[in-house]
């Protein structure tokens, strides 16, 4: 179920009601939460809700296993099995394909054709999030980070909750499932800021996110046809496209969660306007990038194994990172290109602090801001021409495109701009992430939502209904096709 | 989580209001099929007497000003290219959820001419086939409207079935929204089919030649499983709020019925059989009767199965069906109605009082004068050999400056032939007649120029009209006459 659809719009107030009338009833609650998180899944296919109860009844059955036994080796088979299970289902679904793919490629570049053909897999939506998930609680209980829990619908609902489930924020046991013992109390503007934060997601995913989409599909999926300009245009709205996209689909998760009393974590924290790429990974996907520094980074050895082996580990973070993300060489390069920029950026530090001290740029004001800003966000939207690219020789294409085929001239004429677009579109996306740009950083200074509760109704009024008469209107839906949210894929 | 649900429910009443307000503004308003619906709405509740309901052909075939003068009803007319006999019952539904006409008169040509969207009109799986012409969303929302939206798009119905959401990425394009809008805020109901339909353009002899040199396959024209479905789905309907039901044809070009009727006639067959048994139901197939019109009553147009009249022939058809209707149908409880319109005053012998404020005058026809050395003649014959009729005169009504009112001209054969001239007449300069009433009336002289094939030979009388911005209609009659030869 996309939460961009009528049929969650029919599912989300049915639950909601049904939710906060058992609230108080903790095992009825959970019941209710896993029957719909199993819902709103099955909705998309339901022979895959199979995955999902065995990673969570072998998960749970050897957190528990786990904690008994003091002997060591024990408790490492069973987080083997765990480990198995988990990143069996992950490796089959999402990369077995990729395997044969890159075996008969390897073969052919020693001039020997192989006969093998690649096997008829659907990937299960939101594989990668869940399985994380999971993996995070039998990791911590065998760390002794986490004692396992006792209450199979409890956990069940931790693994399928329906907000999160299929792209995230990928949460922590010691951070969520502790939420599935509690009882809440209805808290009105708890509720009432979840649904801001739900309609603020919805309209960055329907607004900015797909008609973004229309420009960067017509351009990435028709390479050939167009030039350095448009390359710049696709690549540019791509970034935005891709943040609102999954940014949106964060803000709605954790608007739901925070409607049923929820709290998940924060996953974006406004990335683009970050002055070097490891703050803008610390505003990404908090949530993947905070999992990789605690399951691997640190388990690598982090930086305290000398110089080389933290630029190893960094790079085969982000490496994995990129796999992690899609099953293509794509993927893996977009991953690598971060991972050589972070070693860059961590490598120089003490000769650019130096540097940028002489030439005034280390003070803290609006200019160096733009203009590190600036930088950032390049290299990330470099980085994002290999993550969109349908292959390989596409991306190589673009990117030699924005250097040898790029005409100035083309910037301002409609046949570039209006790629995809109807006429205006292109005025409509840029207020818009006008709007949303000022909002961030209007919300980084002060609390707008805070700001904003303490307006007369009216205002407010209005200003909730022209979020939703924004989005009816402006919003990218019906014959245009409704877009899945892009992680989904992941 | 009271006032939570509480201040929910208020804040959807509001969306929902909202929405509704704003709906009809996402269709383009300066269609004139929109407007036919429009107009629909517009009308008081259970007013009409007649309804007619069909596709452009319809639109271009009876002027229901003409046919209420005639027969002293009150009709209205829903119109939609392309209209499919599918589309006219649930358009038929809605109607009925608002008149309860004596008569409901069906225009056929969509059961006729053979075309896969005429002909299939539900599919395997018993749902409508999406058409090219979107009339379900010209209606107001209601039951007639879901019942069409559900069988047309059963699994996408909320999403069709408000305009909002439908054509919300209408904004795109802002100078039709623009236009839409603008059509929307100025719509007068009244004024809606009074002048869209006047076209004096007719065929041209290479089009006629095309038409002659063409073969059409009549093989096609019959009525399908699917239409007679909804014909009687129609019949139903007829005995559920017991109205009359009146199916007719809209004359075609002669040349293309001489080539088609055998084709006609199967239809008509097949549309008498199914009708046999029910007694409220007539059919009135003009073409058989009349040999279908020739070229000067046809809008030109590509030489194919399709043809829209224009003025000429419209005039010519509502006559015929006016006079059918008075022939066969009684409106024993009908008041006399109020003056709506221009064919209300010159079709029904009223009275034409009077008016010294009324000043008029008619200078030349054709370069003619009425008035030559002192004598006054009353009649201008229009010789063979001259294409077009030129008519230059002058009006002005007192306490009516000429920037508040439109001007007209009609040209009255007998009762059965008016013609009425479309919009403000163009101006021209006036001068020695301006000397003659003084300054003020400088704007007032108008011309006007029409194809002699436009009009039937015969004796016209002239008439000067003047409407008010507010309505009022004043009529003069000049006491001359042109006579085309």
């Amino acid at each position: 179920m996309l939460f961009n659809s009528l049929d969650f719009a029919i599912f989300f107030p049915i639950v909601f009601v049904l939710y906060w009338l058992v609230a108080k009833n903790l095992t009825l609650r959970n019941i209710l939460i896993l029957v719909a998180s199993y819902t709103f899944y099955g909705w998309w296919d339901w022979r895959f809700l199979f995955l999902i109860a065995v990673s969570t009844l072998v998960d749970f059955y050897v957190g528990k296993q786990m904690h008994k036994t003091e002997d060591k080796r024990k408790r490492k088979q069973l987080l083997f099995v765990s480990l198995f299970v988990n990143l069996g289902f992950l490796i089959y679904f999402k990369y077995t394909n990729f395997f044969i793919e890159s075996f008969v490629d390897s073969f052919r570049l020693f001039g020997k054709a192989l006969e093998v053909s690649t096997l008829n897999i659907i990937l299960p939506v939101g594989i990668s999030f869940y399985t994380f998930q999971t993996l995070s609680y039998t990791i911590d209980i065998y760390r002794r980070q986490l004692k396992p829990t006792n209450d199979i619908i409890a956990f069940s609902a931790f693994v399928a909750f329906f907000p999160q489930l299929v792209a995230g924020p990928i949460e922590r046991a010691s951070h969520l499932l502790p939420q599935f013992y509690k009882t809440y109390t209805f808290n009105y503007k708890l509720v009432k800021s979840g649904l801001l934060l739900m309609a603020f997601g919805l309209f960055k995913k329907m607004v900015i996110a797909d008609r973004a989409a229309l420009y960067v599909n017509q351009v990435y999926n028709n390479v050939d046809d167009y030039g350095g300009v448009g390359y710049m245009y696709a690549t540019v709205l791509f970034a935005f496209q891709i943040y609102c996209d999954f940014s949106g689909y964060s803000d709605i998760a954790i608007g739901l969660g925070r409607t049923m009393g929820f709290d998940l974590m924060k996953n974006f924290n406004s990335p683009y306007i970050s002055k070097s790429l490891t703050e803008f990974w610390r505003r990404w996907h908090i949530s993947l990038s905070t999992w990789f520094r605690d399951y691997l980074y640190i388990p690598l050895g982090g930086n305290k194994k000398g110089k080389f082996r933290t630029y190893a580990n960094i790079f085969i973070v982000f490496v994995v990172s990129g796999f992690w993300h899609g099953a293509a060489m794509t993927f893996i390069i977009w991953g690598a290109i971060h991972g050589v920029v972070l070693m860059i950026e961590k490598g120089t530090f003490t000769f650019r602090k130096r540097v940028f001290s002489k030439l005034g740029l280390d003070k803290v004001n609006f200019s160096n801001h733009l203009f590190f800003g600036f930088i950032i966000f390049s290299i990330v939207c470099f980085a994002w021409v290999f993550f969109r690219a349908n292959s390989l020789s596409d991306s190589f294409q673009i990117v030699s495109g924005f250097f040898n085929n790029f005409n100035l001239s083309n910037i301002f004429k409609k046949d570039t701009y209006l790629i995809g677009f109807k006429p205006n579109e292109f005025k409509i996306i840029s207020i818009a992430i006008l709007l949303l740009f000022l909002f961030e950083y209007l919300h980084r200074k002060h609390n707008v939502i805070k700001y904003l509760n303490n307006q007369a109704t009216v205002f407010r009024w209005l200003f909730y209904l022209s979020i939703v008469l924004s989005i009816v209107v402006f919003g990218i839906y019906g014959d245009r096709n409704i877009q899945e949210f892009i992680y989904f894929q992941f | 989580m009271r006032a939570l649900l509480s201040k929910s429910l208020v804040f959807a009443a509001i969306l929902v209001f909202i929405l509704l307000k704003i709906e009809p503004y996402f269709v383009d308003n300066s269609s004139w099929d929109v407007s036919s619906f429009n107009s629909f709405y517009e009308e008081d509740k259970n007013s009409s007497d007649i309804v007619f309901i069909g596709s452009s052909h319809l639109n271009k075939g009876i002027d229901t000003y003409i046919l209420d003068a005639n027969c002293n009803t009150n009709s209205i007319k829903i119109s939609g290219a392309g209209m499919n006999i599918a589309q006219t019952y649930f358009n038929l539904k809605e109607v009925l959820t608002r008149q309860s006409p004596k008569i409901v008169s069906i225009e056929t040509f969509g059961l006729i001419v053979p075309n896969d969207k005429y002909n299939n009109s539900i599919d395997e799986n018993g749902n409508m086939v999406l058409k090219s012409y979107n009339t379900e969303y010209y209606k107001r929302f209601g039951m007639a409207k879901l019942e069409e939206i559900s069988s047309i798009y059963p699994d996408d119905k909320v999403f069709h079935m408000f305009n909002f959401f439908r054509f919300h990425d209408v904004w795109t394009d802002v100078e039709t929204l623009s236009k839409s809008i603008d059509a929307k805020l100025s719509f007068n109901p009244k004024k809606i089919n009074q002048d869209i339909n006047k076209y004096t353009s007719y065929f041209s002899d290479v089009q006629m030649k095309a038409y002659q040199n063409k073969e059409f396959d009549t093989k096609d024209f019959f009525i399908s499983d699917d239409e007679k479905l909804f014909l009687e789905k129609i019949i139903q309907l007829s005995k559920e709020h017991n109205f009359e039901l009146l199916f007719f044809t809209v004359p075609v070009l002669d040349v293309y019925y001489k080539k088609t009727a055998i084709g006609f006639k199967r239809v008509e067959n097949e549309l008498r059989e199914i009708f046999k048994s029910h007694k409220n139901i007539t059919y009135y197939d003009i073409n058989s009767g009349v040999g279908g019109y020739d070229k000067t009553r046809f809008l030109p147009g590509n030489v194919n199965n399709n043809q829209h009249l224009n003025y000429k022939g419209i005039i010519n058809t509502t006559h015929l069906v006016s006079k059918f209707i008075k022939k066969n149908y009684k409106f024993d409880s009908h008041l006399k109605k109020p003056v709506r319109s221009i064919e209300d005053i010159l079709y029904s012998h009223r009275k034409i009082e009077k008016d010294t404020s009324f000043l008029s005058y008619i200078s030349t026809v054709n370069g003619v004068k009425f008035n030559v050395d002192g004598k006054a003649k009353t009649t201008i014959v229009i010789p063979k050999n001259q294409k077009y009729i030129t008519i230059k005169g002058w009006m002005f009504k007192d306490e009516l400056p000429s920037r508040k009112t439109t001007r007209k001209i009609a040209l009255k054969k007998n009762n059965s032939f008016i013609f009425i001239s479309k919009g403000d007449l163009s101006k021209r300069s006036v001068k020695n007649i301006a000397n003659k009433y003084g300054e003020d009336y400088l704007e007032s002289g108008y011309q006007f120029k029409i194809d002699k094939n436009a009009l039937e030979k015969g004796k016209y009388k002239i008439y000067n009209i003047i409407e008010s911005d507010k309505g009022d209609i004043l009529v003069k009659d000049m006491w001359k006459w042109i006579t085309i030869e």
